[in-house]
Formats: structure tokens, sequence, C-alpha cells
């Protein structure tokens, strides 16, 4: 994905919005590794220049919408009081409100393009990313170390970004992957209603809009292609974001879950996720050390009491989509 | 107690005024005029005149508080008014798109549910087997899908493969029949669009039955009963379960009521007049009362569908607030007192049969029993 970002412009046999009026709805070929859609674009040139719009709508949702709901979510938990109620209240609206109200409303007021995209997508992402992090943050809060930061007298700003952001860093990083999938696909479906990033860019919702159902028959490839380019992106995505949360989630860290390897695997493999990795992690020692606060049982995604904060991530995440 | 519900209802009032002036904000910030959209549909220039007398009669000459005043009071009293676009009750055209959503909806529910819950247990009983492994990759499949994409191909392979049958392409009707009518037709419009949907919809529920699964079989309770002798199937089906489902059901509660209105793509790749599409089209023609109260559904049923859920998680923890600190007492609790029932109370023959760290039941008769666990020092009746 990344290569074929950055290298769009070499790894594209042609030009993604140059039309070919004598190869319209070719079949894949030699010439056409994918095939031309409907006026005679090179479909596998429009994936590799899509891949470069997914990238960019995927990543700066999931940055701006993350580090948002990150300052939010701590504030909102390390204050408490007040604040912490009205911001949860504001977090409350804005997360039942549906996504495509909010998207339609952004379109129509700014207009629509990449960047209008982006902030449609992010504007939801945000309370999502806010609770999880709130709901571990005032696990953290009350733990011993903040009081004896509070009493040795050091300021907010110094007890938030050096003692409680690092501790709730492994909830935001494993939802950081997730939104990066969610926000392409999100722009996909949004570029499929025809509200999204609008022609000639190449983008992979936009090329399901235009030929893929008229020439559904005919044509199938153009409905496939770009269909898979979105679903193996945000496959890996999600894939990377599992396995992340599988060595993060210190609930996860169990001897007992060594149990169906094979015996000579065992040992190696336990301790390589559940051993003194304080002593090999030293960068991320507080991270690491404190690691067993950060499973909380108590007030999460949406006010639902029993399940932890990383058992509120696919819950998070997923209700942000557009069916 | 009382206290918690008593604040967890009056809470839902703030999220909905709030909800009720973001919709009403957005509405009015769309650049636009729904009396100039209207009055120019069929072309030409439009009267400031006759503008002027439909903002009078549409009422939106009022002062924007006003307006909004109107609105919310309208909202208590459940009057949506009328569309400023059709010039039918909102209620009407909302009632009158309402079935086929919710059909598609409920039948989604429904092959989530029978998919993903017994897949997502078996998958966290066998944690890092082959099935879990299947299954993990099928459910990740499922999310990363785009669901308009699914649609789209469904439709092209139900196309190809009838095609290939009966030598004549089907395609599914398009005309909304009630189920009641004729269930046939009915069904075969509504089955590939709940399908579609229900592979996601499974998709998220299965990822949640299994981590809730794992989460709760590694509780000390588990271990207790474990370390009972309890037989792997009642701690399955009684300990874990039970525990295990109450994040899935408010899962299965959640996406339920977001995909009353949220279907827009679906219905759009099946060419369905529901609810989702009537959305776009009320926010397209600047249509504010229709919007106004769509979005006002969409949020009271979300709303109350949450208040719903954590009312149920407090009635089942009984202390909401004592589970900041760890649950694993109510957990460990409630174990002991199901144990003590078994072992002690009533019939539970397969539990004391495996139970090998006790002699026989026949030798423990007539005397006071060896103590393991507090359950056995009951007298047995």
């Amino acid at each position: 994905m990344a290569v074929a970002d950055l290298a769009a412009d070499w790894i594209a046999p042609y030009n993604p919005t140059s039309n070919d009026f004598a190869a319209m709805t070719e079949p894949p070929s030699w010439a056409h590794l994918m095939g031309t859609d409907q006026f005679g674009r090179d479909l596998f040139s429009r994936i590799v220049f899509g891949a470069r719009t997914a990238l960019i709508v995927g990543f700066s949702c999931a940055i701006v919408g993350g580090v948002a709901g990150l300052v939010l979510g701590v504030a909102s938990a390390y204050f408490g009081g007040r604040l912490d109620l009205v911001l949860q209240r504001v977090m409350d609206v804005v997360m039942a409100f549906p996504l495509i109200i909010m998207a339609l409303a952004v379109i129509a007021i700014f207009g629509s393009g990449v960047y209008n995209v982006i902030v449609a997508i992010t504007i939801p992402l945000i309370p999502r990313c806010a609770r999880v992090v709130r709901s571990s943050a005032l696990a953290i809060r009350e733990v011993p170390y903040i009081d004896a930061a509070r009493a040795c007298g050091f300021g907010h700003a110094r007890i938030i970004l050096r003692h409680m952001v690092p501790n709730v860093l492994a909830p935001f990083l494993i939802m950081l992957t997730a939104f990066v999938g969610q926000a392409i696909l999100a722009e996909a479906s949004l570029s499929y209603l025809g509200l999204g990033v609008q022609e000639p860019t190449a983008a992979w919702g936009l090329m399901l809009q235009g030929g893929a159902e008229e020439y559904a028959s005919t044509a199938p490839w153009i409905a496939v292609f770009p269909g898979l380019a979105i679903a193996l992106t945000v496959f890996g995505f999600s894939l990377f974001g599992d396995a992340l949360r599988d060595a993060l989630d210190p609930k996860l860290c169990d001897r007992r879950s060594g149990g169906n390897l094979p015996k000579s695997r065992r040992h190696r493999w336990q301790s390589r996720r559940c051993g003194s990795s304080v002593n090999r992690r030293p960068r991320l020692s507080l991270f690491w050390s404190n690691r067993r606060s950060l499973v909380y049982q108590g007030e999460t995604t949406i006010g639902i009491s029993r399940i932890s904060a990383f058992m509120t991530l696919p819950l998070s995440v997923m209700v942000a989509n557009i069916v | 107690m009382y206290r918690y519900i008593v604040n967890r209802v009056l809470l839902v009032i703030p999220t909905l005024v709030g909800a009720a002036a973001l919709v009403f904000v957005l509405m009015r910030l769309i650049p636009g005029d729904i009396c100039v959209v209207r009055l120019s549909s069929g072309g030409g220039s439009v009267d400031p005149r006759a503008v002027a007398l439909c903002h009078a009669e549409l009422g939106l000459d009022r002062a924007l508080v006003l307006q909004f005043l109107d609105f919310v009071w309208g909202f208590f009293r459940l009057d949506f008014g009328i569309s400023m676009w059709s010039g039918k009750p909102v209620a009407e055209e909302i009632a009158a798109r309402l079935p086929i959503s919710l059909e598609i909806a409920v039948m989604a529910t429904v092959v989530a549910i029978v998919i993903s819950v017994p897949l997502g247990i078996i998958s966290a009983l066998k944690q890092n087997s082959w099935i879990d492994h299947v299954v993990r990759t099928t459910a990740i499949a499922g999310i990363a899908t785009p669901s308009f994409w699914l649609g789209i191909v469904s439709i092209l392979a139900v196309l190809d493969i009838s095609h290939a049958i009966f030598g004549a392409p089907w395609m599914p009707p398009i005309d909304y029949v009630p189920f009641w009518q004729d269930p046939l037709r009915n069904l075969s419009m509504v089955i590939l669009p709940a399908l579609t949907v229900g592979y996601r919809y499974a998709a998220v529920t299965m990822r949640m039955t299994r981590s809730a699964m794992l989460e709760v079989l590694r509780e000390d309770y588990i271990r207790t009963a474990r370390a009972k002798g309890l037989v792997e199937r009642l701690i399955i089906n009684r300990r874990a379960l039970k525990n295990a489902l109450l994040p899935v059901v408010t899962l299965i509660g959640i996406e339920f009521a977001f995909l009353i209105g949220g279907l827009v793509v679906t219905e759009q790749v099946f060419n369905l007049n529901g609810v989702g599409r009537l959305f776009v089209l009320a926010v397209q023609n600047q249509d504010y009362t229709l919007t106004q109260a769509l979005v006002m559904l969409t949020v009271a049923v979300f709303v109350f569908v949450n208040l719903v859920v954590d009312l149920l998680c407090m009635a089942r923890s009984a202390d909401p607030l004592r589970l900041k600190s760890g649950s694993s007492y109510h957990g460990r609790s409630r174990a002991l007192r199901s144990c003590r029932r078994h072992r002690g109370g009533g019939p539970a023959p397969v539990a004391r049969r495996h139970h090998r760290l006790l002699p026989p039941p026949a030798a423990r008769d007539g005397r006071p029993s060896v103590g393991a666990g507090d359950g056995s020092r009951r007298p047995r009746g």
C-alpha cells in the first residue's frame, strides 16, 4: 500500500485520468492488467492512484481524530467534575448523531473534495476515541504515582503528558490502526454515494459508483477490482490492529493462553509476551510497568458498565461505519 | 441504586436536546432555500413575494429561537409536523418506509446472531486452533468488506447463477410487498440485503463474543468453578456464557438501533425505498422538518437502546459503581452461590460425579463433610 502510494507515478502504467476511447470496458489483458472502465481508463493505474487517496484520507482522519480524542479523553478524565460531565454530553450527542447526516451537511456547506471528506469522517471518530481513552485514563488517575506527582507539585500539563498519556497509549494505538481502516471504508462509502471525492480523482469508492453497477454483467472487472482493493487494505489494517491488540492487551497475557501451542514453543512464546518485559523495553518502562492498570472495569464507550476499555475497542470502532 | 437509575434517565434529556440543536443548526447552515428549490422546480425565475409567502406558510419567517422551541416541543409531543417538501405529515412519510428497513434490520440481526454467537464461543474455547484462525479471518474479512461492494457482487452472482440454471437471469422484485401478503416475494426481495448486512453485523458480533468469552474465561470465578471440579460444559453454559453475553447483547442492541435508519448505502445498492434513502432525499431537498424528525428518531432509538442496556447491566451487577474497583468479587460470590446450590441442594449429579477430590457420595452420607469448599458444609438434602 505504502509503496503503491509513494511510487504511484512509476508503478502505474497509464495516466489514471487519461481516456482511451479505443479501449473501453476491455477485459484484463497484458496491456491493461485489470482491464479498462467505461471511459477507457486503465483500472490498474486508477487503483494504484486510488491507494494514495485512500491512505491520505485514512491516515489524516485517524491521526487528527485520534489525537483530538486523546486530548479530550485524557483532559476529561483528569480534570473530572463539571468539565467531564459537559464534555461527555457533547460526545454523546456527536456519537448518537448519524454519520451520514454529518457528512451530507459538511459536504453541502463546504463542498465536496478530499479535505471536506476528511472533516466529515474525522468528526464522528473523535468521541469514539475520547470515550475509550477516558475510560483508561480514569483508572490511571487513581493510581498512587499520579498522587505522588501531584504531591511533588508538578503542573497539570506535566502530569498529563508524562504520566497519563503514555499509559493510555496501548488502547490508543490499537484504535488508531483500526480507525485508518474504518476511515478508508467510510470514504469509499461516501464516494460511492456521490458525497465524497469527486471525479476525475482516482478513488476506490468512486470507481464503484460510476460504471460498476451499469456494466456489472458485461464488465464485472470494473466492480470486482476496486472492491477487492478496499477489502484487502482494510483487512490488512484490521489484522494489524488485532495483532497489536493481542500484543498489548494485558488480559491476553496469561500463562494459560499458551496452552494450545506446542510444548517446544510454549515457554519462549510466553516469555516473549508475558515475561519481564519491563527490563527489555526500557523506553516504554512506564507504559509497561503499569500495564495492569489498563484493564479497567468501568464506564466505557457509551456508558456501558461492565466491559473493560479493551473490549470497547471493537464496539467504538464499528458503530462509526456507514452500511 | 435508584439514584443511579434516575441520574441515567435524566442524562437522556441533554443528549436529545443537544442532538436537536445540532441538527437544527446544521440544516440551517446548509446553503439554499427550500422555498426557492420548490418554486423553481418547474424552471424559470422565482418571484420574491412567492418565496416570502412560502416562508410564512412553512413558518420559516419566524425567529430561529421560536422555530427551535417549536421543534423541540413538537418532538416531546411526538408531533413531527408536515414535510416541507411533499406536504404530507412526516409520520406518514416515515411509516411508509419503515417496514422494509425494519424487516431488513430484524433479518440481519437474526442472521448475525445465528452465525456469530456459536462461532464466537467455539473460537474462544479453541483459542489459537485452526477453527479460531478461520473464524477470526472470516470476521475480519466481514468488517473489511464494504457492504455496498458485497451487495453489487452478490447481485452479480445471483444474476449469473440464475442465468446458468434457469436460462434467464433472475432479479429480485423491486416493489415492496408486506410479508403477510406474499411471503415468498417479500423474502426474495429482502434476503440479499439482509445477508449482506448480516455478514458485517455477524463479523462484529463474532469478534465481540470471542473477546468477551476469552476475558470471562480468565476470571477468578471460572478458575474457582474449575477447581471445584465442575464439568466444563456447565462452566461454559452457566458461568461464562451468562457474563460473556452481556457485552454481546449490548452490541447487538446498538447495531440494531443503528440499522433501522442507517442502511443508506445498502438501500442504494439494492434500490430499496427505505428510511436510509429518505434521509438522503430529505437533506438534499432541504426538508427541515423531515430531516429533523429522522435524526431525532435515530438518536432517540440509539439513546433509548443505550439506556436499556445500561439499566440491564446495572440490574445484573446490582452495584455498577463498585464494579470500577474490579468485578471479580461479584463473580466469585455468584459462582460460590450457584456452586453451593448444586453441591448442597438440588440435583447436580454430573457435577458431583466429576468431583474427584471428594469421596463418593455414599461414603459421605450421614456425617459432616470434608471441607473442600464452603458448599459442602451444608447437610445434604
